[in-house]
């Protein structure tokens, strides 16, 4: 009786355990990342495109815009991605939107940028000097198109892999003379009012006085963001649940590991889009709108430390992040998406390889950035002004243009 | 007995040195066309060249020459 008794209870055990891992599987499905990222080189994780065809163009007025940036990511970044995750025959998310282009990178004094002037390029709309954020080579302060998107009254934000004060977002929401300022980076990203700012770099926020800060201040900017009236999370638990309008998400201290149990760039990229949807339709003050950046960070990095598996990766995680910003456009059809990069890291081609994509070789020509151009991809209304071959300062103007915003570029005043 | 020395420089263009080159005191490490010049502090063999994300930096360590 006692030894029936031990095997039903067992039984009973055994089916909990079962609903539970059941329930636990299914509610992370929502995020669709089923298994935890544990593997710097693992890209089980990427769901390749059902279907070859492009996704349709679409014709109405622009409301929203998403810029995807992957950091370093030229054409062969793209390729190995492709060949890695579905071989020669494939193609990824980002290569199925319906308009192609090609950029120039070069910034205003070298042939080869660094990522502050090729994101001051990205999002000013002018040239500007190795190192320096948001302002000319004479150090005028040049509106970034996120600054004139918020002036129009659209809601704003910022998703990146890297420190939130790294070069490229800080492009978008900071003018400093050098991208090595992170501390009065942050500051001005806080001062700006950006709606959503997700990414690493927590230790900038924290006074000097606390052992983890980058700070030489007093100044707690996580203190002065909830004064100002923002929602600060850390986690990707408060990510799920987080609401707007105003929300700064820091989920390191230093750059994302973009591994578990860290939210991923695809998973803050829906969060950034549903806060801001639901912001513009909401509210009068960000009625018009949104402009959303999004920036897979760690290509570059990858790709200075010459690593094909880790760059195939992050080109993955990044397009997740695209395909999500994708779903959405289309579903949408108000909302223009164009995919670019600022430059191309490590000068990376594919010498050999078999079809299928295993056996891949990548021949890397350096450990730094090449002037090689950088590929665009578009989707959305208006989408068609973002094919051919041009300068990455046309990407922001074109952007304006389609969004009635004139004169663009602008000096701040 | 003297220690390895260690020399940062911005990523956007490689250093002109690889791992296991010899290098001298006051040569430039940095490629000609980087903004700056990245003078090695001591005579010896490159032993290790890393990449910093944070600081978007090339780390490169100069182990020094033994006494002849």
């Amino acid at each position: 009786m006692t030894n029936r008794r031990s095997v039903w209870t067992a039984i009973t055990l055994m089916i909990t355990l079962v609903v539970l891992a059941w329930t636990t599987l299914t509610s992370a499905e929502v995020f669709n990342y089923p298994t935890p990222q544990t593997d710097p080189n693992d890209i089980s994780f990427y769901q390749a495109p059902a279907k070859m065809q492009s996704y349709p163009a679409g014709a109405a007025r622009v409301r929203n815009v998403i810029l995807c940036i992957g950091d370093g990511m030229g054409l062969g970044q793209v390729t190995l991605a492709r060949m890695k995750a579905i071989g020669a025959e494939g193609k990824i998310h980002m290569q199925r939107l319906p308009v192609h282009g090609l950029i120039s990178t070069h910034s205003a004094n070298k042939l080869v940028t660094d990522s502050a002037a090729g994101g001051t390029a990205l999002a000013c709309g002018v040239k500007t000097n190795n190192g320096m954020i948001g302002m000319a080579p004479d150090e005028t302060p040049y509106y970034s198109i996120l600054e004139a998107a918020q002036a129009k009254g659209m809601a704003t934000g910022l998703v990146v892999t890297c420190t939130m004060s790294h070069a490229t977002p800080a492009s978008f929401g900071s003018h400093v003379k050098s991208r090595k300022m992170e501390p009065e980076i942050a500051a001005q990203l806080i001062g700006n009012r950006i709606n959503v700012l997700f990414g690493g770099g927590r230790k900038y926020f924290l006074p000097k006085s606390h052992s983890d800060s980058g700070r030489k201040d007093d100044r707690d900017l996580l203190a002065e963001a909830e004064d100002a009236g923002y929602t600060v999370i850390g986690t990707a638990n408060q990510l799920r649940w987080v609401r707007g309008p105003l929300v700064l998400g820091l989920f390191q201290l230093d750059g994302l590991t973009t591994l578990s149990p860290e939210p991923m760039l695809a998973e803050m990229t829906r969060k950034a889009i549903d806060i801001l949807d639901e912001t513009a339709t909401d509210s009068r003050k960000y009625g018009r709108g949104f402009f959303l950046m999004v920036e897979g960070s760690q290509i570059d990095w990858a790709c200075h430390a010459n690593k094909a598996e880790a760059c195939a990766r992050q080109v993955l995680l990044f397009d997740e992040a695209v395909r999500a910003a994708v779903d959405f456009a289309v579903a949408d059809g108000r909302t223009l998406v164009v995919v670019t990069a600022d430059h191309e890291t490590g000068g990376l081609t594919i010498p050999e390889g078999s079809l299928k994509g295993d056996e891949i070789k990548a021949h890397w020509s350096t450990r730094g950035h090449s002037a090689s151009p950088v590929p665009v991809y578009a989707i959305g209304p208006k989408s068609e002004r973002f094919g051919g071959v041009y300068d990455n300062t046309e990407v922001p103007q074109r952007i304006a243009q389609t969004l009635g915003i004139k004169p663009f570029p602008q000096a701040r005043k | 007995m003297r220690r390895r020395r260690s020399l940062r420089m911005d990523a956007t263009h490689a250093p002109a040195v690889q791992v296991g080159d010899k290098v001298r005191k006051g040569q430039n490490l940095c490629a000609s066309e980087a903004e700056t010049t990245c003078i090695c502090p001591i005579t010896g063999t490159v032993a290790e060249v890393r990449f910093d994300p944070a600081q978007h930096e090339f780390v490169v360590t100069i182990a020094p020459t033994k006494p002849g």
